[in-house]
């Protein structure tokens, strides 16, 4: 029941930095220091329940009240160990969103009270276990996002060519405005797709429940190709599952540094979300039958998100490209229906979450410190700002799953979760040389920017400022916390325990 | 005790990240104290192990539960691996008594930087040789290429020496994530990654060789290859000697890019009965020792000479695992360390205090009755194999191995040794000066420079002694070199050397067309540039330039044609009262003609 009190903070944030709107200091600090204590909240579940030790945790139901008797609609949660450990990624993403925004001056009430509220949003989003409130919660995050990019973001060039060019010239491409709206209407059709596929399978089972819809596995409407690919486009188009990712490296590239944090966090884990949450233990069958069909996708995911951030000037869109290429392993995983290949995609959803927030947060910095994203012109960092350019040398390290991180510990589950499943046939064997060449493409992309803009030495490169002391700190946990997975990584497991039974395709 | 000295090992590097990054904030110290801890540590880990030598066991700890196989990481103390952690002790501890003046004049930044990643790399690469997992190896594996990364960009003003690790990086990590899929393949197979475990499961399993037992080997061959800058990798590890010369003795000659020798010797007992793999890990070994050794004899800078000189070395010890033979590889790698690494840091030294790099300007600038010089001639010597030098024992081994068992890498060893007597008799008669003219005044500060060297010197020396190392196991397999070969040997070692003393111009032109022969080989860089350039730049391009204007562009087809539509739309409401009343007037026709038609007016 505590628990619940993390969707009631944000609130109580959101109200008291209106109410002190005079005094700075509390509106900067007043809600990390709310997120803080919910995240001991979290941290504090886990200590209670001892969902590191015992194992016979398996979910917490809470049913607040009816909100329509007809179709079973009610305000209720489900806590597992996976939406526990979800929780955990979401609150340190929007901690560093938080942390992101200390130097903005202006409007930063109204930023902080749109992360705020993008942050009940999501928390609810993970423990809901009704359709209903699913969507009602999923909307809640969307619509900040909107107001985000449009009033802090960034206008950008974008050179046009080939046949559309006359289609993107009038739509202003590059534009904070086209960003906004892209990403608004993007979003909300993928949302109206989503809310059709689960209206359709609620009005047919008669009920919103999740619960209750998962015992009538056999009903013929969980058998639909047309909802099952409603959803997946649905739910695909939040993940950036290709070929429905084009908001995501506009979205990144406009937003301010926040947004950027808060979509690759956790916004492109709604779609994921709903995969583990909705896609997978209802409609099992038809998951089996179109697997080829998503594994394809994923792996055009990760080689092409990768060799396109290969190419990239702006770092942000790098880091956008890069992590559609992550996400591509975590679909991969899922699919391969093994324990310990989704074990793999579930650690890898929280290490990515992490890492490009990491990596977010520090060419954020570097925007701001630097005046440039630009790769060809930023140089001698490893000089003039060395503690900036470690925390960037150490993300480009855990983004190619580097041991002792846990990008490696999540790439490694899930190459063995490829091979086990693809064992016994030759040519899905070469379902294995994805992930291997998918990381050495991210090797090449990212040692590239450290090359130039690290390593690079430019003698007339004045410009020493480096990281303050709250920007060190931000890191400093974040690092820790990837390390940390990658030194103990038993630690997670036991967390996840058994979760991955209920995504087992059977 | 053994949990005791792996906790020293892991402090070291720690520590000096803890005193720069919190301790240096509130308490100022000099920061020579960052080379004294380190040094200290790791002399006091030299001492546990070899004082305990024979009471040390295993420790293994809790890594990762995965569904199918357990996965632990356990560091064992057996001889080998003591041996080769001592080994990587005594370099390290001398490399980094000689770094201690060489990076003194450095801002605080970079000389954090250098000491942190030197012992960085000298924990893993001990925690490395320690290892008795496929999973620990490979953390510790994949930590060296990081190291090194950090290292060879020391002088990141220049702009090669980015370049160089960038591709150092790339191409190493190339083979490590072959090394993962090896891994990956193994913990299917045989369910655990522990070495022993393997090793033992081969026998009880297997009766022949097949290629389910050759794959993931072959898959940790491509990773040794790349990581030893065997051929066609070969082209990162001279220009790895664009990094700080004490680098270049330590990383690039010593340990890491032998580390790969030693996980191949580690898995010695699978290898020598994949009869398919062990051929090809031999004549890769062979082709490369060759090549690598002409070349070698054509390069104008000191240390890129030595740089191909390693490679070839490194060549010449993988052609045991295609005799049937782990160990003398492990003992040439043994011995070629010292002399190596001596050499490196001799280069240095010369390097440093002459300014000059090119053999060519440093024509007789050492003197022979200066240390300098003896070290010089003890390290040449041991490089051709002279008896009783360290180097000499291993090398007949090889030629001997090779001689009885196969005659065509006997042919290829003996070109290659033709070649290396050249080089280094052409490094030894182009450096001194034969006068003993005093053109090389030793610094103030040179011995800081030369005890390290002399130490090295010193275990060159100890030819006999490094022999009886590893005479149990060399005598347990029957191997006992008759004196007549071994003065075959010596005697065409000598004669080549008088030969390239007389006709140093005429052999110079004899082998121009060899040389050409091999640059065509060895120069194959612009095949990765090219690769790199038509791949990954132009599919990169192609790719980014799709996704942004023929995807986003199709995408976008939904917002332009309803904003096209409402454009059209808006057209009627045009505000003009013109327009209105002729609308008016046209439907009101229309519909007065319409209804006329229905009602039959």
């Amino acid at each position: 029941m505590n628990i619940l009190l993390i969707l009631l903070l944000p609130i109580i944030s959101i109200i008291s930095i209106s109410l002190l709107r005079k005094n700075i200091f509390l509106v900067k600090y007043l809600p990390i220091s709310i997120n803080v204590f919910s995240l001991l909240l979290v941290l504090g579940f886990i200590m209670n329940e001892q969902l590191l030790i015992n194992n016979s945790f398996d979910s917490l139901n809470i049913n607040l009240y009816t909100l329509i008797e007809a179709f079973d609609i009610n305000m209720s949660f489900e806590i597992t160990r996976m939406s526990i450990l979800l929780l955990t990624l979401a609150h340190l993403t929007i901690l560093t969103a938080f942390f992101s925004t200390i130097k903005i001056s202006e409007r930063l009430l109204e930023l902080n009270i749109l992360i705020s509220l993008i942050s009940i949003g999501i928390y609810g989003l993970i423990i809901s276990n009704n359709l209903f409130v699913f969507f009602l919660f999923y909307e809640i995050a969307a619509i900040p996002i909107f107001l985000m990019i449009s009033n802090w973001g960034y206008n950008l060039k974008r050179e046009i060519s080939g046949p559309f060019k006359k289609i993107l010239n009038s739509l202003e491409v590059g534009s904070k405005k086209y960003a906004s709206y892209k990403i608004t209407i993007y979003l909300f059709i993928a949302s109206i797709l989503i809310f059709f596929g689960l209206a359709m399978i609620a009005v047919n089972i008669g009920s919103f429940e999740i619960s209750t819809i998962s015992k009538n596995l056999d009903n013929p409407i969980l058998m639909s190709p047309i909802v099952f690919l409603m959803l997946i486009m649905g739910f695909g188009c939040h993940s950036a599952l290709w070929p429905f990712h084009t908001w995501a490296p506009d979205g990144h590239g406009s937003a301010p540094t926040a947004g950027s944090i808060i979509f690759a966090g956790v916004l492109m884990k709604i779609g994921l979300i709903g995969f583990i949450k909705i896609i997978i233990p209802l409609m099992p069958n038809m998951v089996a039958e179109y697997r080829e069909l998503i594994i394809i996708l994923a792996s055009i995911n990760v080689l092409y998100g990768a060799l396109t951030a290969m190419r990239q000037d702006d770092l942000k869109y790098m880091a956008a490209y890069a992590s559609l290429s992550h996400i591509g392993y975590i679909f991969i995983a899922l699919m391969t229906s093994n324990s310990t290949g989704i074990n793999g995609g579930l650690i890898q959803i929280v290490s990515h979450g992490l890492i490009i927030c990491l990596l977010f947060f520090c060419v954020g910095s570097i925007h701001k410190l630097k005046g440039t994203r630009s790769i060809k012109e930023l140089n001698s960092m490893l000089d003039n700002s060395p503690i900036l350019s470690y925390f960037f040398i150490f993300t480009a390290f855990a983004s190619i799953g580097f041991p002792l991180t846990s990008g490696f510990i999540a790439e490694f589950l899930i190459i063995n979760g490829i091979h086990e499943f693809s064992y016994n046939s030759a040519y899905m064997l070469l379902l294995l040389f994805v992930p291997i060449t998918g990381i050495f493409f991210t090797t090449i992309y990212m040692f590239r920017a450290v090359k130039n803009c690290c390593l690079r030495f430019n003698e007339n490169a004045k410009s020493t400022t480096d990281f303050s002391r709250h920007e060190v700190v931000i890191c400093l946990v974040l690092v820790t916390v990837i390390v940390t997975i990658g030194i103990f990584p038993s630690l997670i497991q036991d967390l996840l325990g058994n979760s991955y039974e209920r995504l087992v395709l059977r | 005790m053994e949990n005791f000295i792996i906790s020293l090992v892991l402090l070291a590097p720690l520590s000096i990240l803890i005193s720069h990054t919190v301790i240096s904030k509130f308490v100022t110290f000099s920061k020579k104290i960052y080379f004294i801890i380190p040094f200290f540590l790791y002399l006091l880990v030299g001492i546990l192990i070899v004082s305990k030598f024979h009471f040390l066991g295993n420790v293994s700890f809790e890594y990762l539960q995965l569904f199918s196989f357990d996965l632990s990481i356990e560091f064992i103390f057996n001889s080998n691996n003591c041996l080769m952690s001592l080994l990587v002790l005594i370099i390290s501890l001398c490399v980094i008594a000689y770094s201690f003046k060489y990076v003194d004049h450095e801002s605080i930044d970079r000389y954090f930087r250098y000491i942190f990643f030197l012992s960085l790399f000298i924990s893993s690469m001990i925690l490395f040789s320690l290892s008795n997992d496929l999973l620990s190896s490979f953390i510790f594996w994949e930590l060296l290429g990081l190291c090194s990364f950090f290292l060879i960009a020391f002088y990141n003003m220049d702009g090669e020496a980015n370049d160089s690790s960038i591709i150092a990086f790339w191409i190493t990590r190339l083979g490590d994530l072959f090394f993962l899929l090896a891994l990956v393949i193994i913990g299917f197979k045989y369910g655990t990654l522990n070495i022993d475990l393997i090793n033992n499961s081969y026998f009880q399993n297997s009766i022949a060789s097949n290629f389910s037992n050759t794959l993931p080997m072959s898959l940790i061959f491509i990773g040794v290859l790349t990581k030893c800058a065997q051929y066609p990798f070969t082209i990162w590890l001279p220009r790895a000697m664009k990094g700080p010369t004490p680098i270049s003795a330590l990383i690039h000659s010593a340990t890491m890019v032998v580390a790969g020798v030693f996980l191949l010797f580690k898995f010695e007992v699978i290898i020598i009965e994949l009869n398919s793999l062990k051929k090809f890990i031999m004549y890769f070994g062979a082709f490369t020792a060759l090549l690598t050794s002409i070349y070698a004899f054509y390069q104008d800078d000191l240390k890129k000479i030595l740089a191909y000189s390693t490679l070839s070395h490194i060549g010449l010890m993988l052609i045991p695992f295609g005799l049937n033979s782990g160990t003398i590889s492990y003992f040439h790698l043994y011995s070629h360390s010292f002399f190596k690494s001596m050499l490196f840091l001799l280069a240095g030294y010369i390097i440093l205090i002459s300014g000059k790099s090119k053999l060519s300007e440093l024509k007789g600038y050492v003197a022979l009755n200066r240390p300098i010089g003896i070290i010089l001639i003890i390290g040449c010597l041991s490089l051709v194999g002279i008896y009783p030098l360290t180097g000499s024992f291993s090398k007949e081994y090889i030629y001997y191995l090779a001689f009885q068992e196969s005659t065509e890498i006997f042919i290829i060893l003996i070109l290659s040794l033709i070649f290396t007597v050249l080089y280094s008799s052409r490094l030894l008669i182009s450096l001194i000066d034969k006068r003993g003219s005093d053109s090389m005044k030793s610094s103030k500060d040179s011995y800081y420079y030369l005890i390290p060297l002399f130490f090295l010197a010193i275990l060159s020396l100890l030819g006999p002694m490094t022999q009886d190392l590893f005479f149990d196991v060399l005598n347990k397999e029957g191997l006992n070199i008759s004196n007549i070969f071994l003065l075959t040997i010596q005697f065409s070692i000598f004669l080549i050397f008088i030969l390239y003393y007389i006709y140093k111009e005429k052999i110079k032109v004899l082998t121009d067309p060899l040389f050409a022969f091999t640059k065509s080989f060895i120069e194959i860089e612009h095949i990765f540039k090219n690769t790199y350039k038509f791949f990954f730049i132009s599919l990169g391009n192609f790719i980014s330039w799709f996704d942004r204007n023929i995807i986003d562009g199709i995408i976008n087809i939904i917002p332009f044609s309803i904003l096209k539509l409402s454009k059209s739309l808006q057209s009627l409401q045009n505000g003009l009262a013109r327009t209105y009343a002729f609308r008016i007037i046209s439907y009101l026709i229309v519909s007065l003609i319409i209804l006329g038609m229905v009602y039959g007016i």
